[in-house]
């Protein structure tokens, strides 16, 4: 009961913002349009590319949605806000783990862009019927799921290491770019990773990018089998427990070097 | 009972130093200096139940850095703190619901939404029942006097305003020991005079132990019978106001306001002259002096009022940051 008030109470405030909400929502949107544009090309000009345009239109606009809806950006407003400009200072005075209640401001965020994104993915499979290709069973809605919920919080753990990079840095927008482009590349926000070369492609699939958002989009486009869904979890679920673990490692080193400036 | 325990406290703080110029941002990319800036060095004291003290000293002296440590939100660098028998910066639930800390400058309140959204978030997080959530707003927004604005969009209330609803957010759960750093920045006297009310009234119903810093020597004189006057990381007094006075306030001020003009050379044997026109002078008397002075301008002048005061306490306070001897 507590934890949902105080969701619902910090889901009042998002409101106030909805506008900017929607703007977010709108980069991940234009910036697929140009690799859908590439791929029509690339495929219409090379017989060898493994996936139908259908399926990467589809991967494009599921992958839309993971990235509103599970992709953290905490690491801005703890990095820069609360550790830099000292507002951490009145989250420790609360008898409240920092950890939760950034989780809980960011949840309202999360729903209300996966809102966008999943009305956005209602219209274009109803009305561009033809271009996509998305069966959704019962398995896949239940794993990919539970996929997205892991998927959101290693980004959410992970984004809060980055966060707390600034304890230690003056400046820690280089990590939080680094991390930023990473993403990028890894999380198979440019190519799926499967069109990646096969020994390169083993290797991006174990690191904690494409837990964070290409394994969830594998699944509901319903490229992984019931083994490689499994695997997906387990991966999933290493990274998780890294990520809690350097995330209370990194809080309880860092805290001893904050200093509360700008307050 | 003590509430609050302080053992050679020492907070240092690792200071990047760099060279003007560019060649010095050159050298200081391979080479970087560092040096200890010591913000509390090796400070003791102790603070019973229930008292209201102040802290007084300058910019960059430690009142700040001392409140920060106290209320576990910097890690000390050597030293013992013992707050409510909890070590602050363990920061266990159980310590942070009795403490409070309110910053003049920073607020905790939600800048979007209406203060009670702020006050209902407080609730659920110190876990304030219905029934008292309902007692305590209620006692402390007709205290505050600030029954109209509860549900007006934080951004549009006035400094004051905000500052009252910053302390409605603060003492919802009934904390047994409040920080407050500079409460009263920023606001007008009249302000300032209704805060101070407050904090004395808050002090005396809830017993609660009040350690406030602030440069208006206003809040400092109305509020606390002990101060601590820190500088440069070290507490250089501990003790009552009125000790400072007997310690420190070597003069006393004569204002006598004459009903005919007197020359200013005919007063200069009493003391040094602080301000003067034809009918009104202000003089600094030797303490021990003062009566007989008093009396013979009384005899010597036609005086129509005459006043001995103690000379201010700001005054008493830079002179003893001026000459550091305590």
């Amino acid at each position: 009961m507590k934890f949902l008030k105080i969701f619902l109470l910090h889901f009042e405030g998002l409101f106030e913002h909805r506008f900017r909400s929607f703007i977010w929502f709108l980069i991940p949107v234009i910036n697929m349009l140009p690799m859908i544009l590439f791929w029509t090309l690339a495929t219409k000009t090379n017989q060898n590319i493994s996936w139908s345009m259908r399926s990467l239109n589809s991967y494009y606009l599921i992958l839309i949605i993971a990235i509103s809806m599970l992709t953290s950006h905490i690491e801005e407003d703890v990095g820069d806000i609360d550790i830099k400009q000292g507002e951490l200072t009145r989250y420790l005075m609360r008898p409240f783990s920092y950890y939760w209640i950034k989780f809980f401001e960011e949840i309202p965020y999360r729903v209300l862009q996966g809102f966008y994104g999943i009305t956005l993915f209602l219209v274009f499979s109803t009305i561009f019927r033809d271009y996509f290709q998305i069966n959704l069973s019962t398995g896949i809605i239940f794993f990919g799921l539970i996929s997205s919920i892991f998927a959101f919080l290693i980004s959410f753990t992970f984004k809060m290491i980055v966060g707390y990079t600034a304890f230690w840095m003056t400046d820690n927008r280089a990590v939080a770019e680094t991390v930023y482009i990473l993403t990028i590349i890894f999380a198979g926000q440019v190519i799926p990773l499967d069109l990646f070369p096969n020994q390169f492609r083993e290797i991006v699939g174990l690191l904690p990018f494409a837990s964070m958002i290409y394994y969830p989009v594998i699944i509901f486009l319903g490229k992984a089998t019931f083994s490689v869904m499994l695997k997906i979890i387990s991966i999933q679920i290493f990274w998780l427990i890294f990520f809690l673990i350097l995330e209370r490692f990194t809080w309880r080193k860092g805290i001893k070097e904050f200093t509360a400036l700008g307050q | 009972m003590k509430s609050v325990s302080v053992k050679n406290l020492t907070k240092y703080f690792r200071v990047h130093q760099k060279e003007a110029g560019v060649a010095g941002s050159l050298k200081s990319l391979f080479h970087r200096k560092y040096y200890d800036s010591k913000a509390v060095d090796n400070i003791s004291f102790e603070i019973d139940e229930g008292e209201l003290i102040g802290f007084i000293g300058p910019n960059g002296a430690g009142k700040t850095t001392t409140l920060k440590c106290l209320s576990g939100l910097l890690h000390p660098t050597s030293g013992e703190v013992s707050v409510l028998g909890f070590k602050p910066f363990d920061r266990k639930n159980e310590f942070l619901r009795k403490i409070s800390l309110v910053m003049g400058q920073k607020n905790q309140l939600w800048w979007d939404l209406p203060p009670m959204e702020s006050f209902l978030l407080n609730k659920e997080i110190y876990q304030v029942s219905d029934r008292n959530f309902k007692k305590n707003i209620e006692e402390l927004v007709t205290l505050l006097d600030v029954k109209d604005v509860l549900n007006i969009q934080v951004r549009r209330l006035s400094l004051g305003q905000r500052m009252k609803c910053e302390l409605i957010a603060a003492l919802i759960h009934s904390p047994h020991v409040l920080f407050l750093d500079e409460p009263t920045i920023g606001l007008d006297v009249v302000m300032q005079k209704n805060l101070r009310s407050f904090i004395k009234e808050y002090n005396k119903r809830f017993n609660a132990t009040i350690i406030l810093t602030s440069h208006y020597m206003g809040d400092v004189e109305e509020l606390c019978s002990r101060v601590m006057i820190i500088d440069h990381g070290k507490i250089i007094y501990d003790g009552s106001l009125e000790q400072i006075i007997k310690k420190y306030a070597k003069n006393k001020l004569l204002t006598v306001i004459f009903s005919k003009a007197v020359e200013k050379e005919k007063l200069q044997q009493f003391g040094q002259i602080k301000e003067y026109d034809n009918l009104k002078v202000r003089i600094a008397v030797a303490k021990e002096s003062s009566n007989k002075v008093a009396s013979k301008i009384l005899n010597d002048f036609p005086v129509e009022d005459i006043n001995i005061e103690d000379p201010e306490i700001e005054t008493i306070v830079r002179f003893i940051f001026k000459s550091k001897k305590v």
